[in-house]
């Protein structure tokens, strides 16, 4: 299929870009020194804040991966936007929130250096940076993949194009820019998908015709399928131990650019406001991509003959869909927003960049100049568009970021639960418990390989040492690579934990004053403040679990 | 931060929108879109374009409310801030009098008693 741009696209998108530089020169204006630049001036209102974190759940990653996933599974992908968000939404409400505004801490890192030491930091900084850079590469990649769909420029060419208009604005508006700009991505992504809904509603009249065009029941059910055998390979607890509990924790509620943002708010009061409305758009999100992709294999004839499963074919069918719904100037409306989904991971990842680098590993002083906060943001992008480019060259690779996280994000965030719940966690147990999470991580990932291996065909005599494991080892047999991550990340979460814990020596007694501001005290869930947010919390998570229940 | 972001946002939101409307009118061809009881012609940029201009003027008009609503519980908190304060810079002025030149005193005392009647005994 070849989609035609006409002149008016050009002008939509070339529209859109000139707001996002605008808002970036006025930020600009305000900018005297690097302090400034990681930093927004503090009088964001909370809903600002709250779209903010919403923008980080429209990433490309989300929104093209998530509707493959979608494509090949059908809504079980809906544990993604819910099961793997709200439950941490809850737990930065409650737990982290309090403890980093009574502390005055910033980001995460700092927190790791007042509750355990430098090390510590210095080692939460690294494994950000890794992470935050493979993440933004993985965005890059499936975001110039859907934009070739449109505008067939080498896919090499869209990258570099979406790293220039990321690193150009952030670079003059820095924070600012970045948490401002997210309210323009937001909206053009939700204009260009929320008609394909309405158009689908129009299209079938009915929910259930698509059911029965799709002719596959299990395909619109999310805890069924779990129950037994299932395509993904996913049991159902996997769902709260691997997802909810372990993966969800590091990627919403201990995620460096999620604290960056909530910080950014002077009141911890509209932080957590912010982030129960933030929980909300989450849980309509679905709406904008789910639904969109359930109606897209329904309606167009040639996506039932050609096979959804293959991934590539995957990757582009809420495209395929624009492709064959839209016409001239919504196209370009679609263009603006595929470029705003890779922007809503580029701009955090650039920030989380310098700012780590900056604050973390340079430990710079604030008043230094702003140029220098510049050049690691420019830094940053050259590291995410050659990482981007590498994985372009070899596609495989972008299968194995989830399984890079259960390897270095799930032990850091292990570490940081341990040092907000546990105040016995000493700065040595931190080390040993990242260390020995990463060594889990390992061997559960070597078992998993060993399982999918038959004894005779390994090397070395290593066939005749498992042979009489092959019963325990069949239980690391995963069917698909997503159900090895979920089960990988409980192990090393809660391995990490106990390792943390059982390297803990003493704590020195004149630490006890600082460790009561920065340990979790059950008080501060029921403070009298915190009444409304709580409620409004209970409420979130009670039609959490109606639509876990309605769509049984 | 001195941008207020609801004024860019509304801005594009209304250009983007006439954008897409202008084109639906005058240039666009309406495409068969399938519904389940036939086919209707159908331009999509044309109520796209509307809904983005009102979306658009609803940000505009949230942007000055809030504006608005900010600026109320900005005077509010001077206010408040200035009624808590008076009876504590007395006190100070009774333990340690300066010497105060005499246009100053005369109308910070009667700016005092405008404020809070009370104020001009304890002064």
């Amino acid at each position: 299929m070849k989609i035609d741009l006409g002149l008016v696209d050009y002008a939509i998108v070339s529209i859109f870009l000139a707001f996002l530089f605008y808002v970036g020169f006025r930020c600009k204006q305000q900018m005297h020194s690097a302090n400034d630049f990681f930093l927004v001036a503090k009088k964001l209102p909370a809903w600002g804040i709250a779209i903010s974190l919403f923008s980080l759940g429209l990433t490309a990653f989300d929104i093209v991966g998530l509707s493959a996933l979608t494509a090949d599974h059908g809504i079980v992908s809906l544990h993604y936007f819910w099961m793997g968000t709200i439950p941490a939404f809850a737990f930065l409400i409650f737990c982290v929130i309090p403890v980093f505004a009574k502390a005055q801490i910033k980001n995460l890192p700092e927190y790791l250096h007042r509750r355990f030491d430098s090390d510590t930091r210095q080692i939460g900084a690294y494994v950000y940076i890794i992470l935050v850079s493979i993440f933004c590469a993985l965005n890059l990649f499936l975001g110039a993949k859907a934009l070739t769909f449109f505008l067939p420029l080498p896919q090499a060419v869209w990258i570099m194009i979406l790293t220039a208009i990321a690193a150009g604005y952030v670079v003059l508006g820095g924070l600012s820019a970045a948490i401002l700009n997210s309210l323009l991505l937001v909206s053009i992504i939700i204009f260009a998908l929320t008609p394909l809904s309405i158009l689908g509603i129009a299209h079938f009249g009915d929910w259930n015709k698509i059911v029965v065009e799709l002719m596959d029941k299990s395909y619109f059910q999310i805890w069924k399928p779990l129950l037994g055998l299932n395509s993904l390979g996913v049991k159902w607890d996997f769902i709260f131990t691997g997802l909810a509990l372990s993966m969800s924790l590091g990627m919403f509620a201990l995620d460096y650019s999620v604290i960056q943002r909530v910080q950014s708010v002077d009141d911890p009061q509209d932080a957590k406001k912010a982030v129960v409305t933030a929980g909300w758009l989450r849980m309509i999100s679905p709406f904008i991509i789910v639904f969109p992709t359930l109606v897209a294999v329904a309606a167009i004839p040639s996506l039932k003959m050609f096979d959804v499963k293959d991934s590539e074919s995957a990757l582009l069918i809420l495209p395929l869909l624009m492709g064959n719904w839209y016409t001239p100037g919504m196209f370009g409306i679609c263009v603006a927003a595929f470029i705003a989904s890779v922007l809503c991971s580029l701009q955090a990842g650039l920030m989380v960049f310098s700012t780590a680098v900056f604050c973390d590993i340079q430990n710079a002083s604030c008043y230094a100049k702003i140029i220098r906060a510049q050049k690691l943001t420019v830094a940053g992008a050259a590291v995410f568009a050659a990482l981007a480019l590498v994985m372009n060259q070899f596609p495989g690779i972008a299968n194995y970021i989830q399984t890079l996280f259960t390897f270095l994000g799930v032990p850091l965030c292990a570490v940081t639960v341990c040092g907000l719940f546990l105040p016995g966690c000493t700065s040595k147990g931190a080390k040993a418990g990242i260390i020995g999470g990463v060594i889990i991580a390992m061997l559960h990932y070597f078992c998993s390989i060993l399982s999918s291996i038959s004894p005779n065909l390994l090397p070395l005599g290593l066939g005749a040492l498992v042979a009489p494991f092959k019963s325990q080892l069949a239980y690391f047999g995963f069917r698909s690579a997503f159900a090895s991550n979920l089960s990988r990340a409980f192990f090393v979460f809660i391995g990490s934990i106990v390792i943390a814990l059982l390297f803990s020596g003493k704590q020195d007694k004149t630490d006890s004053k600082d460790l009561s501001l920065l340990t979790f005290h059950i008080s501060s869930v029921f403070a009298k403040e915190n009444r409304m947010v709580l409620l409004a919390t209970i409420f979130m998570l009670v039609v959490l679990m109606l639509l876990n229940v309605g769509l049984w | 931060m001195s941008l207020d972001i609801t004024r860019p946002l509304a801005l594009m939101s209304i250009v983007l929108g006439v954008v897409l409307y202008l084109y639906g009118q005058f240039v666009a061809i309406p495409f068969a879109f399938d519904i389940p009881h036939g086919v209707v012609p159908i331009k999509i940029d044309q109520p796209c374009g509307l809904f983005y201009v009102l979306f658009g003027l609803v940000v505009w008009q949230f942007g000055r409310f809030s504006k608005i609503k900010t600026l109320h519980a900005e005077i509010k908190k001077r206010e408040k801030e200035l009624k808590i304060k008076e009876p504590v810079v007395a006190q100070d002025q009774e333990a340690e009098p300066k010497p105060v030149p005499e246009a100053e005193s005369k109308s910070e005392t009667t700016s005092d008693s405008e404020q809070n009647p009370d104020s001009e005994n304890k002064v």
